[in-house]
């Protein structure tokens, strides 16, 4: 293994730190996520094609670690349904969030999105991903992608908007529930 | 409704081919649920997100996991996939080996049994008298160095590190009377008991495919287990002068 490919994947760290927060919301787990994923990286480097984004294959590897683990812990927070909440203004009414957003609100309002919403915000909002490669790297039609991404929206919008929602998702968020 | 929201959610993210935009905006025109919608949209737009991140991004990345990457070994070529099945020889070995109670395997997971040490010390099977030789395991893993023998040349630790989620922890070779030789991963618990987190079989001592494979089953769980680079013996012998307390 070229002493190269380790000096890219350093490179990434950041953004797959980033990333891995967005992920599981939580700093330590974040890392052991990304050690992980490093882990497996390295020991399946042969399976990278140069050429291609080395970032997007490590992200890719990050989030199947991840989701594997969600599966196999059954950890997966409570997925609330937009269509399901009670208060949510209508779209003729619909509040918008306008005040700034701050880290804790976010990571607390992600808490309430689907493992594969919560990876699609990550992707594409935070890490800048097109459509078309967080496509790629989460092996799904760009058409997935843009339903995901519109419903964790509408659900992000929905919890930041309301305060006591809010408040119980950042419970929820420190509680790991 | 749905793909104009869509188409909506796009254009806000730059992402919107310039062939659509004009029958989005005609859409827009006549729909005011639609411009609500886009409001939501633009009000979590990518760089709003982002921007709710950017305190991440002074964070420094820990050296530990630098480490991880620039020290992690060439583990392709060292470290192949684990035997298929392992975890299940692993659990019939624990359980006629250390007579351990199946309804105790029975809960813990395949590949990584987590095993009390049973009164401080651990029975290593000696599978030509067909009784256990007992060899007092935690006395090795509490006291001796690497790449020394311990006790009766039975138990070798290779190496000490400090585990993600387990504390100190030890990989050990248990060599047996009939030259056989048994590798071990060891944590030790927060009241000084040395569990064995995962052991193989034993197998003839030396390179064999076999054996080797068995090797570095443990050598790829230490691997995983690891937080930074296993101790040097300058490290390993202060900490043991600690009696393995950090500082």
């Amino acid at each position: 293994m070229s002493d190269d490919i380790r000096v890219r994947m350093v490179a990434v760290l950041p953004r797959l730190r980033r990333f891995a927060y967005a992920l599981t919301g939580n700093t330590e787990q974040g890392d052991d996520l990304v050690q992980d994923a490093c882990l497996r990286a390295l020991s399946r480097i042969d399976l990278w094609q140069p050429g291609t984004r080395l970032d997007s294959w490590m992200y890719r590897i990050a989030q199947n670690i991840w989701l594997d683990r969600l599966r196999a812990n059954k950890v997966r927070g409570e997925v609330v349904d937009i269509d399901a909440m009670e208060g949510i203004p209508g779209p003729d009414g619909r509040v918008v969030v306008e005040s700034e957003l701050t880290l804790q609100a976010v990571v607390a309002a992600m808490g309430q999105l689907s493992a594969e919403q919560r990876a699609m915000v990550a992707l594409v909002c935070i890490e800048g991903a097109s459509y078309k490669e967080a496509a790629e790297i989460a092996g799904v039609p760009v058409g997935t992608v843009m339903s995901r991404l519109a419903r964790a929206r509408r659900t992000l919008n929905a919890v930041l908007n309301q305060p006591g929602r809010a408040q119980a998702a950042r419970m929820s968020a420190k509680t790991g529930s | 409704m749905r793909k104009a929201g869509e188409k909506a959610m796009a254009l806000v993210d730059g992402q919107l081919a310039p062939a659509e935009v004009p029958g989005l905006v005609q859409e827009l025109a006549r729909d005011p649920s639609l411009v609500a919608e886009l409001q939501t949209y633009l009000a979590l737009s990518r760089s709003r997100i982002a921007s709710a991140f950017a305190a991440k991004d002074e964070e420094p990345v820990p050296a530990w996991l630098t480490e991880t990457i620039t020290r992690g070994g060439n583990l392709a070529e060292r470290q192949p996939a684990r035997q298929p099945g392992f975890g299940q020889s692993l659990l019939r070995w624990l359980q006629g080996s250390y007579r351990v109670p199946a309804w105790s395997l029975a809960a813990a997971p395949a590949a990584v049994v987590l095993l009390a040490v049973l009164a401080g010390g651990l029975a290593v099977p000696h599978p030509g008298r067909g009784e256990a030789m007992k060899t007092d395991l935690s006395t090795a893993l509490e006291g001796a160095a690497s790449g020394k023998d311990a006790a009766v040349t039975t138990v070798r630790p290779v190496l000490t590190f400090s585990s993600k989620s387990a504390g100190w922890c030890r990989q050990v070779e248990v060599r047996h009377a009939n030259r056989q030789v048994a590798h071990a991963l060891a944590c030790r618990s927060e009241d000084g008991k040395w569990n064995v987190v995962s052991s193989t079989p034993p197998g003839p001592a030396g390179f064999a495919p076999a054996g080797a494979d068995r090797r570095k089953a443990i050598d790829d769980l230490a691997t995983s287990m690891m937080r930074g680079d296993p101790l040097s013996a300058e490290a390993e012998a202060a900490l043991i002068a600690r009696r393995w307390q950090t500082r």
